[in-house]
């Protein structure tokens, strides 16, 4: 009972002003005493005109700010006191509340840290990258949309021509594989022009980052290490800077080690690299060429007027390099972010299982959700404390008619659900800081698409979100009963009658309003959850008309232009399949130029000889084993083993008959048909309706081999690839040739000897990349 | 006890209580007393407004409060004007002045022809 005790203990302002009082009162009665009239009727008198003590004590109460903080302080204890007499309700509503809040402040750090502070580079907002967008007609225009590459000179030439733009860096992306002895890994390079370091302006954790003296030397001899790959594959082990080590076959020193808030120039990537004889240097070798450009804008600079200046700019390189560039085209900048997640999100991670999600419309999506459970939460608190006003009609009545003024009683209930929604802050917080490391673990270390660099996680701007949510949720929370309170008629409660039909009326309109809103909400937050689980389901547990168990997927570069030349491509690509075949363990190799299903080439129209019927497919190119090779499931086979007889049967003598197709037809019993791809205008011999269950991801694809040759290599259709390849730097791949992706069936292996697979596969060559483990 | 003749006007009180303070630092008791003497009975204070009056001059930093002997020995509040009370009473009172003199005019001028 120590809060009766504090009650009573006036304070030193109350004192001061009672004594003060009582001086007045006192002088007052002595002075009608001395005018001459009776002690009892003089204290009379003077009280009178004095007036309710307590009333003149309460006024000067309210002109002093000390007294305002008392009452502050006095709800407050109050507001304590309901919440321990009341735990069930108080427990409820701050759980209610916390879990909104929680949430709320879990998708606003998503939300904030990917889309606002997803770079650690200096002005990180005035970030582009330049891209091209492919006007012809019959194209997506966001599958359409890639960034922007070209030849060194082309960089120097935009960065000289241009108005816009502060700096130009260019880089590429690839993969290679990073020798230390005997230990090899395989790890994401991009080669960067030597400005690429000043100009993101981080400074390394350990050693130096590339300087432009780094690109001056006819051969680069140096590298740089991501922090994760310092620390996941080499232990944060100091004493690796400055070693050497044979990087695609050339040997090469570490010199430095950036942050972990370093992921410049691609999500994933583990070393970079200096492109050598760069801008600006004697040694410049304007061939060398670049993938994609970033630059950073002149302040105040828009996109809009930076896209102006660039698509003239690039228009008059593209009337020297017209093979480099499609008919018709414009070239425009994309803000960084919107590079990495936006719609487009073609700056994802690089590497041949690159998705692109659009993830800035995700975010905002996730936030609205959580705002909406949020209003959820404080709809329903509202609700339980309208209740509570409801049973304490009474207390507040009486304390109305002993004076409490109207301010008084809302500030009382605004400092109740304040005490709530402070309490549901922190455990909110807590909630949150969980939460936080759910989310973080949901990425996906390898093959995110989402910012490198974002660290999702709690800092003083998130804590602030969190408080400003806590102050609205206090409002929202306290405005109903607050305004049930003031509103209402006082008598009836006083008599404690239920007289009071009218106000529960009144009331009731309230609390219907809110149930309303409260369901509506609901609804919308449901339907919205519930589709987008259904999607995700349906994601998971898509049919991709084969069986994936114990494949394999392994992703192949040719560095060294093997292979090239007309006729040539088979021979290596045969190469490639027998040694993959000898590898203990495997049982068979196929041919495929992209992940089964995924990365579908450009659509092309497939017609019916004599039939009007068109339809759009994507196109896959593939050795004849490929579907077998992809465990296709029996019937399947059958299917497309059929198409294979057929084009056997038909095409040996007739040379306008190379390859064949296997169509994924709008049903299975799709008849036999003949179509014909204009995509390279050449006519095709179609397998029978491959699966009715096919469904690619991305858009409806048929397998194309090739004819003449008995494993169909030769035509796997590497000039139909996707952009980044075709653009690719390194490897001359206009015949189409250097690049395949190969199947390999290793039925039988069990999980540890196929992680012993990857070194095999690796010491075949330096050029045989990213061994993968589809859908283990 | 006659009802007190007129309202003041908003506002008023606080410049009164600033004039009579600024004879000396006196107590309530005192300044009710003396605003009631000056203007021969002519403004009530009520307490309920005073007390509240003195305790708002003071928290604005316009009074400064201190507690001493009274004449009749016991300690009382004796309230004080501090500089800036001074400054916001002569800016006060050249207000009033101005509007005295404006509403003087006005109520001179010669009336219509009548």
């Amino acid at each position: 009972m120590t809060w009766i005790r504090r009650a009573l203990h006036k304070s030193q302002a109350e004192k001061s002003l009672d004594k003060e009082l009582q001086f007045h009162l006192d002088r007052q009665i002595a002075d009608y005493i001395a005018a001459g009239m009776p002690p009892e009727e003089a204290r009379r008198r003077a009280r009178l005109e004095f007036g309710g003590l307590d009333r003149v004590k309460e006024e000067v109460r309210d002109t002093r700010w000390e007294m305002h903080l008392d009452n502050l302080f006095r709800d407050f204890r109050y507001a304590f006191r309901g919440i321990k007499r009341d735990r069930r309700f108080a427990f409820i509503a701050i759980l209610a509340l916390a879990l909104g809040i929680g949430a709320s402040t879990v998708a606003f750090s998503a939300f904030y840290n990917l889309l606002f502070s997803a770079f650690a580079a200096k002005d990180a907002n005035r970030l582009v990258v330049f891209s091209l967008q492919n006007a012809e007609k019959g194209v997506l225009p966001e599958l359409n949309l890639t960034p922007l590459g070209g030849s060194l000179s082309d960089v120097d030439a935009i960065r000289s021509q241009s108005q816009v733009f502060e700096e130009i860096v260019g880089y590429h992306r690839g993969i290679t594989l990073l020798r230390d002895g005997n230990d090899i890994h395989q790890v994401y390079t991009t080669s960067v022009t030597s400005n690429a370091f000043d100009f993101y302006g981080v400074p390394p954790l350990l050693g130096r980052g590339i300087t432009p003296a780094d690109g001056m030397a006819k051969s680069s001899t140096v590298f740089v290490m991501s922090y994760k790959t310092w620390k996941g594959e080499f232990h944060s082990d100091p004493a690796i800077l400055g070693k050497s080590f044979l990087v695609d076959d050339t040997p090469r020193t570490l010199i430095g080690i950036m942050p972990p808030r370093f992921q410049a120039y691609g999500a994933l990537v583990q070393i970079w690299t200096p492109i050598t004889g760069s801008s600006d240097t004697n040694g410049a070798n304007p061939a060398m060429s670049v993938d994609t450009m970033m630059a950073r804008l002149k302040p105040g600079v828009t996109l809009e007027t930076a896209s102006a200046d660039l698509d003239v700019i690039v228009k008059s390189l593209a009337k020297n390099h017209q093979n480099n560039f499609p008919k018709h085209f414009s070239a425009r900048v994309l803000s960084a972010t919107d590079f990495m997640m936006g719609p487009y999100g073609i700056g994802s991670a690089g590497g041949p299982e690159t998705q692109h999600f659009d993830i800035k419309r995700m975010l905002y999506a996730l936030l609205a959700g959580a705002i909406i459970l949020l209003l959820i939460a404080c709809s329903n608190v509202a609700n339980l404390l309208l209740a509570r006003a409801t049973v304490r009609e009474k207390e507040i009545a009486v304390r109305t008619a002993l004076g409490a003024t109207r301010s008084r009683l809302i500030q009382q209930l605004i400092v109740e659900s304040f005490t709530l929604a402070s309490g549901a802050c922190v455990l909110g917080c807590i909630f949150a800081y969980g939460g936080m490391k759910g989310v973080t673990a949901l990425i996906p270390a390898k093959g995110a698409s989402i910012g490198g660099e974002a660290v999702v996680g709690l800092d003083w701007r998130i804590l602030l979100f969190a408080l400003v949510v806590t102050a609205l949720t206090t409002i929202l929370c306290g405005l109903a009963p607050a305004l049930h309170t003031v509103r209402r008629d006082l008598q009836p409660s006083l008599a404690g009658s239920d007289r009071a039909a009218n106000a529960t009326f009144r009331r009731g309109r309230l609390r219907a309003g809110i149930v309303i809103g409260e369901v509506a909400l609901c609804i919308l937050l449901l339907t919205g959850a519930g589709l987008m689980m259904r999607s995700f389901f349906l994601l998971t547990h898509i049919d991709l008309g084969f069986n994936m168990d114990h494949l394999l997927f392994v992703a192949f570069d040719n560095p060294h232009g093997e292979g090239d030349g007309p006729g040539q491509a088979a021979i290596y690509l045969q190469k490639i399949v027998e040694r993959l075949k000898a590898l203990p363990g495997v049982s068979d190799v196929a041919i495929n130029n992209s992940l089964p299903g995924y990365n579908p080439g450009v659509r092309h129209e497939v017609s019916v000889p004599g039939s009007s019927y068109v339809e759009r497919v994507g196109m896959d190119g593939c050795s004849e084993k490929s579907p077998s090779g992809s465990g296709l499931a029996v019937d399947k086979w059958e299917l497309a083993h059929r198409g294979r007889r057929h084009r056997s049967s038909s095409s040996r003598g007739d040379q306008s008959n190379h390859g064949s197709a296997l169509f994924r037809w709008r049903g299975s019993s799709g008849p036999a048909i003949h179509g014909q791809s204009d995509g390279n205008k050449r006519p095709r011999t179609p397998g029978r309706g491959l699966s009715s269950n096919w469904r690619s991801p991305r858009c409806e694809g048929f397998w194309s081999t090739g004819s003449g040759d008995p494993d169909g290599l030769r035509s796997t259709h590497c000039d139909r690839r996707p952009a980044w390849w075709r653009r690719r730097p390194v490897y001359k791949d206009k015949s189409g040739s250097g690049v395949a992706d190969a199947c390999g069936e290793g039925r039988g292996l069990d999980v540890r000897s196929r992680s012993n697979l990857f070194p095999a596969i690796w010491s075949l060559r330096g050029h045989l990349l990213l061994a993968h483990v589809l859908c283990a | 006890m006659p009802e007190p003749k007129t309202e003041l006007l908003r506002g008023t009180l606080d410049l009164l209580i600033l004039k009579v303070v600024a004879l000396g630092p006196s107590h309530g008791y005192e300044i009710a007393q003396r605003l009631r003497q000056i203007s021969n009975d002519f403004f009530q204070i009520h307490q309920g407004s005073l007390y509240p009056a003195l305790h708002r001059l003071e928290d604005r930093g316009w009074l400064q409060a201190e507690w001493k002997e009274s004449e009749t020995g016991r300690e009382a509040k004796f309230y004080s004007l501090t500089r800036k009370g001074r400054r916001q009473m002569d800016a006060e009172v050249a207000e009033w002045e101005r509007l005295c003199d404006a509403v003087g005019l006005f109520l001179r001028a010669p009336g219509e022809e009548s």
